[in-house]
């Protein structure tokens, strides 16, 4: 008979047991990996992307680059990213600018979460987002990312951003990467964390 | 160069590297391309904001269509990103 009770005081919690039960009543949203930004990278790449969540999620908090430059995401298979057919839209607002700008980027080789405006490099200029993506292990429909984001663009503005889009392409992703992909800023502190979220 | 995988500093290969810098001068060659959609794009959005003028129950003044017609030649004769970035827009009169 399978054991269901434990009699008070009859097990010694100092010691260590084995344990082949599954564990259940755990929370949907389950931390991967954590990058604490050292040795100034070029890129943050997560490897291991596989079917185990339907859905995944990265938050930056305070990243902070070498110099002006922009946060850029792009997605890769097995054997190599993909550089083409991202496409973004979204809305952004920097304070000072007392105005709304659409953001329109149809065919780009990264998905641009800066959108048109450059990260700040200075000390006290930061990145902060969170971003979803869906349908990552998909071989048909697309890759869809959903980003916001608050940071502070060159000449120390803040600015919001509000983005979603698609990467146009049937490839099974395994990995993704973050960085001023297309430029030479390099990323000099934060933290950046990748979440698996169960349905 | 380095990268960080999983959280783990390591030295990116030469093909890595080789791919970084072809993405900075694709990014490079790229740059007047990108910065005239970025014009077209806010002069479209500009012209949007006044198109309802243009039906047949309203009457668009002289302003307005002189307006209208310099967002539309406001691309004209440029050539290169300092080009683009020193335009400025032609201020909306009042409808």
């Amino acid at each position: 008979m399978a054991l269901s009770k434990i009699q008070a005081e009859s097990m010694n919690l100092a010691d260590t047991y084995a344990f082949t039960g599954t564990v259940s009543g755990t929370s949907d949203l389950v931390k991967i990996s954590t990058t604490t930004v050292s040795g100034t990278p070029t890129i943050i790449e997560f490897t291991g992307i596989d079917d185990t969540y339907s859905v995944y999620k990265v938050v930056m908090n305070n990243l902070q680059l070498t110099g002006d430059g922009r946060m850029k995401v792009r997605l890769g298979t097995d054997s190599a990213y993909i550089a083409s057919n991202y496409r973004l839209t979204g809305v952004s607002g920097r304070a000072g600018s007392g105005t709304l700008d659409k953001e329109n980027k149809f065919t780009d080789s990264t998905f641009d979460i800066t959108g048109g405006w450059d990260l700040g490099g200075a000390t006290d200029e930061c990145y902060n987002t969170s971003m979803y993506f869906y349908n990552l292990r998909g071989t048909s429909g697309h890759k869809h990312i959903f980003a916001t984001s608050s940071f502070v663009s060159t000449g120390n503005y803040v600015v919001f951003m509000a983005v979603g889009g698609r990467l146009y392409d049937n490839s099974v992703v395994s990995k993704m990467k973050f960085g001023d992909i297309t430029g030479s800023a390099n990323i000099n502190s934060g933290t950046v964390t990748l979440y698996g979220v169960k349905q | 160069m380095k990268k960080m995988v999983n959280g783990v500093l390591v030295d990116m290969t030469p093909e890595e590297i080789t791919e970084k810098e072809q993405d900075i001068a694709t990014w490079n060659e790229g740059a007047f391309d990108r910065s005239m959609e970025n014009l077209r794009f806010k002069r479209n959005n500009l012209l949007a904001e006044t198109d309802y003028l243009a039906l047949s129950d309203q009457t668009m003044s002289a302003e307005m269509t002189t307006y209208r017609q310099a967002l539309r030649d406001i691309t004209n004769g440029l050539t290169t990103v300092a080009d683009v970035e020193a335009v400025v827009f032609p201020t909306k009169p009042g409808a």
